[in-house]
């Protein structure tokens, strides 16, 4: 069933991908980048909870309108998806996350929470 | 008793319909993967078939499958191209290096690809920002143990002598 260059694939493949998952997403503090649509912003990082029901302002105290009904909690550090009224709810079955490069993505309301630690602002790219 | 080529592939479009819609509600450790169920038939499709019965029980499947799940539009717009690059990767795959790759490895190929574009086309139209996430290492690692689990089965399946000899009893028009 396999030959050599089967397994070569498969273990290139494999090597690939936890090369992928283990690589350093950045080594400075902990943010919390909230994509939503065509704009990403960086949200304050303390505990209890926060919604895109309306307007959400970013760390520089700038309003964003986002209206999504979606729903987080943040609690020592980690975060999870409360509540979302998508379909598909990946987002909620997402459990808490919490190191760098982490993400909860909700594709159908486009919104993303992704935990970044790379030091350079990707706001002004 | 001849078959009709086409019985068959209406057949095989139905099983991979039908195991498309079912995988959703088989839980996984990681929410956003799916085993790939339904592409074991498109898989024996190009095997026993031909690239071209394959390609009609791909497109059925591509166009089916979203209509019986949640979110119609979202699973389309994902669907129909994962499911069409992945079946050229397949197929070109297997015509060129037939003697040289098992279903395994073919299988794997399909599953990464159908994952690379689902994630190019989550990144380009729905949310931005993939780039700083490992979820394109943890959907690569899924997609290629699934890609394996789904090569093995296919594996058995084709190799299965009922199975050959129904095929070489098809009436196949090229």
């Amino acid at each position: 069933m396999f030959r050599k260059i089967d397994v070569i694939i498969i273990v290139f493949f494999l090597i690939l991908s936890i090369v992928l998952i283990i690589k350093p997403y950045g080594n400075s503090a902990k943010k919390i980048m909230l994509v939503v649509e065509n704009e990403s912003f960086y949200i304050p990082y303390k505990d209890g909870y926060f919604n895109l029901f309306g307007k959400v302002k970013d760390v520089f105290g700038n309003d964003h309108s986002v209206y999504k009904s979606m729903e987080f909690e943040i609690v020592e550090g980690r975060i999870r998806a409360l509540h979302s009224d998508c379909a598909n709810q990946i987002c909620v079955n997402t459990s808490w996350i919490e190191n760098c490069g982490d993400s909860i993505i909700c594709a159908p309301n486009r919104v993303a929470v992704i935990i970044d630690c790379k030091r350079e602002d990707i706001l002004r790219k | 008793m001849k078959i009709n080529i086409y019985i068959l592939t209406g057949l095989m479009a139905s099983c991979s319909i039908i195991l498309g819609v079912i995988e959703n509600f088989i839980p996984t450790p990681v929410p956003a993967i799916r085993l790939g169920l339904s592409n074991v038939p498109i898989l024996i499709m190009i095997y026993l078939a031909g690239s071209k019965y394959a390609f009609q029980v791909s497109f059925l499947k591509a166009l089916i499958v979203p209509v019986l799940s949640a979110n119609i539009i979202f699973k389309m717009s994902l669907s129909v191209p994962a499911t069409f690059i992945s079946f050229a990767a397949m197929a070109v795959t297997y015509h060129y290096f037939k003697n040289k790759l098992s279903i395994v490895t073919i299988s794997v190929i399909g599953a990464v690809f159908h994952m690379a574009t689902q994630l190019v086309v989550v990144s380009i139209f729905y949310v931005k920002g993939l780039i700083y996430t490992n979820i394109a290492g943890i959907l690569l690692l899924s997609a290629t143990i699934t890609g394996v689990l789904m090569g093995i089965i296919a594996y058995k399946i084709v190799n299965h002598k009922q199975i050959k000899a129904m095929f070489e009893r098809l009436e196949l028009k090229h």
